[in-house]
């Protein structure tokens, strides 16, 4: 369910690093534990990705995605997922198919972006195509406020594999905390290795 | 909306039967009211600011016009109410206990008439002056109302949603996502006693709520609003046809048709184009072409309905977005989206000759398009760049 932005007052201010990864698992029963092994590739065995975690950086498990942060979820996160072609985009009735544009694909998400009430002044900062381990796909780089007024930089590498598509996100508060480490998430993107999607055939 | 007459909102008041002596504010009186009208305040800074308000002071002024005749006509303060416009395609109005009400485009681009907009503000109106947003905040006060407003602030787990924007509580969220059955009751009953005393036409009431169910279910949309549920909606239809059934002196009143179609036809041009990048193109399509009636010298029109149909993928008529997005650039050849449009559409048919001068024409004019990377590609593929020239000869 979609909320509205403006219903989202009473805030209780800062937002914990416990309490984030539990929200971010959506699972209260299993005990998180963070993984901080910058050496060892980290894979995320339900969505067949496999990717390392930044020097100082730590995973948060269990999560079937890739979540990554250095100081709280709050000051920088980066996440990659992958999802089946065909579903729906949040905030619209629209899917990103199989075969689709890079292009129009990447039109997709933003106009789905600009469509969020809970980024508020949506700003393009950048939109051109990539390649991610070798896969055709798009990089988009935005920026938007939170109903509170904090301002954040997102950059997110979609991957239009075969099977599915793969999404690399970040997402820091802009400025300071954005620029202090898009190149760490960079490097993770570079280094990103995408496996077949497991339970599908090939 | 260029050119709305001054006079038409001025007709709008004009037939109002005004409520006699001193015209009763909203205020508030209590300490717990003025904490709340404090937040609300806050809230609607922030949305305000949010760049989903739209600037448009023609259509603002007619909705307030609206809004003042219902006012005025119940011995209201009318300076008590204002209304502003959310750039958002899904169904929704919704009223802040100061007397602030936001109406989406998306809801007010199914409406035919001014009845049937007065019957919706009409019952938003009575969320403030029968101080709704107060009452449900005392009944949330008990346990099971924090635990609910907790599961519905649940963080939104989608893989595009903001991932630092997990925690919210709701704080007024009833005045977005509606109050108690009981509540909603009264504000139905006094909304219609409010349009009543106006002149309007009663009958319009349950009409706009058919309209609205008849459109989910044609689409079997889902929407997160009040005005966008199916039983929200059955209830208010059958809440007003019932009143109207009771009302046996009730003969006919006020559509305001006309007045209606002049003033909000914008809405139809601006939340055409929101329903096309939600992917609805169905409602896009119905949207725009009433919009191209009302006003056939438009360009952008002719573009949207051409993207519309060129997006739309399997749904779309590529023939037809062709035709008007030609069009387009026959009335006005320095519109930059309909040669961005026409050259991919070219491009994705193969007609590789035919797009490049479109592709290039949009690089042109649009200097700083986002996804000029993407076009410059796409002219690569059209007109390969010849070897380079060999070095002249050093002299
Ligand atoms: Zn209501």
């Amino acid at each position: 369910m979609r909320t509205h932005a403006s219903s989202r007052s009473a805030r209780t201010g800062v937002l914990t690093l416990g309490l984030a990864a539990l929200l971010l698992a959506g699972c209260a029963t299993v005990e998180p534990t963070w993984v901080t092994d910058s050496a060892t590739p980290q894979t995320a065995k339900k969505i067949g990705v496999t990717a390392s975690v930044p020097e100082g950086w730590a995973r948060f498990t269990p999560d079937k995605d890739l979540v990554m942060t250095k100081d709280g979820f709050l000051l920088q996160t980066i996440r990659i997922t992958r999802r089946d072609y065909g579903s729906k985009i949040e905030n619209t009735d629209r899917t990103i198919t199989q075969g689709m544009e890079d292009q129009e694909a990447a039109q997709l998400l933003l106009d789905a972006f600009a469509a969020d009430q809970s980024r508020h002044n949506l700003q393009i900062v950048s939109n051109t195509p990539a390649t991610i381990d070798g896969r055709p796909g798009f990089r988009i780089e935005v920026t938007y406020k939170t109903p509170e007024g904090l301002t954040i930089h997102e950059t997110a590498y979609v991957a239009l594999v075969d099977d599915s598509y793969v999404i690399a996100r970040y997402t820091a508060p802009d400025r300071h905390y954005h620029e202090m480490h898009s190149g760490a998430f960079e490097k993770v993107v570079e280094g990103m290795k995408i496996g077949p999607m497991p339970g599908k055939k090939g | 909306m260029r050119g709305f007459p001054a006079a038409l909102v001025l007709l709008v008041l004009a037939p109002c039967a005004h409520g006699a002596g001193t015209a009763q504010s909203l205020v508030a009186t209590t300490a717990e009211e003025q904490g709340l009208w404090q937040r609300v305040a806050e809230e609607q800074a922030a949305l305000d600011r949010s760049g989903f308000v739209l600037e448009e002071p023609e259509l603002e002024d007619y909705l307030q016009a609206v809004v003042a005749r219902l006012a005025t006509a119940d011995g209201l303060a009318e300076d008590d109410f204002s209304v502003k416009l959310v750039r958002d395609p899904t169904l929704n109005a919704f009223a802040y206990p100061n007397g602030r009400l936001y109406i989406h485009t998306g809801l007010l681009a199914r409406m035919l008439n001014e009845a049937q907009l007065a019957s919706v503000l009409a019952h938003e109106m009575t969320h403030a002056t029968h101080k709704h947003a107060l009452k449900s905040q005392r009944s949330l006060k008990t346990k099971t109302g924090i635990l609910q407003a907790i599961s519905l602030s649940a963080p939104v787990a989608g893989d595009f949603s903001p991932l630092i924007d997990l925690l919210g509580v709701y704080g007024t969220a009833a005045a977005v996502s509606g109050y108690s059955k009981g509540l909603e009751t009264e504000a139905d009953e006094v909304g219609w006693q409010r349009m009543r005393k106006c002149g309007y036409d009663t009958g319009e009431a349950p009409v706009v709520f058919r309209v609205l169910m008849a459109d989910l279910s044609e689409h079997a949309r889902k929407e997160p609003f009040f005005f966008g549920t199916h039983p929200k909606l059955a209830d208010r239809e059958k809440n007003f046809a019932r009143l109207n059934a009771a009302d046996k002196k009730h003969t006919g009143g006020e559509k305001g048709e006309e007045r209606f179609a002049q003033a909000t036809r914008r809405v139809l041009l601006i939340n055409g184009e929101l329903e096309m990048r939600a992917g609805r193109h169905d409602a896009a399509r119905d949207q725009l072409w009433r919009y191209r009636v009302a006003d056939p010298s438009s360009v952008r029109v002719r573009w949207l309905i051409g993207e519309n149909e060129r997006v739309a993928g399997a749904q779309g008529d590529p023939a037809e977005a062709r035709k008007l997005l030609e069009e387009a650039l026959a009335m006005d050849e320095t519109f930059a989206p309909a040669h961005r449009s026409l050259g991919i559409l070219l491009y994705r048919a193969g007609e590789l000759a035919a797009a490049a001068p479109h592709l290039r024409r949009f690089l042109d004019l649009d200097r700083t398009a986002h996804d000029r990377a993407y076009i410059e590609a796409y002219l690569e593929k059209c007109e390969p760049t010849p070897p380079p020239a060999p070095p002249a000869p050093a002299s």
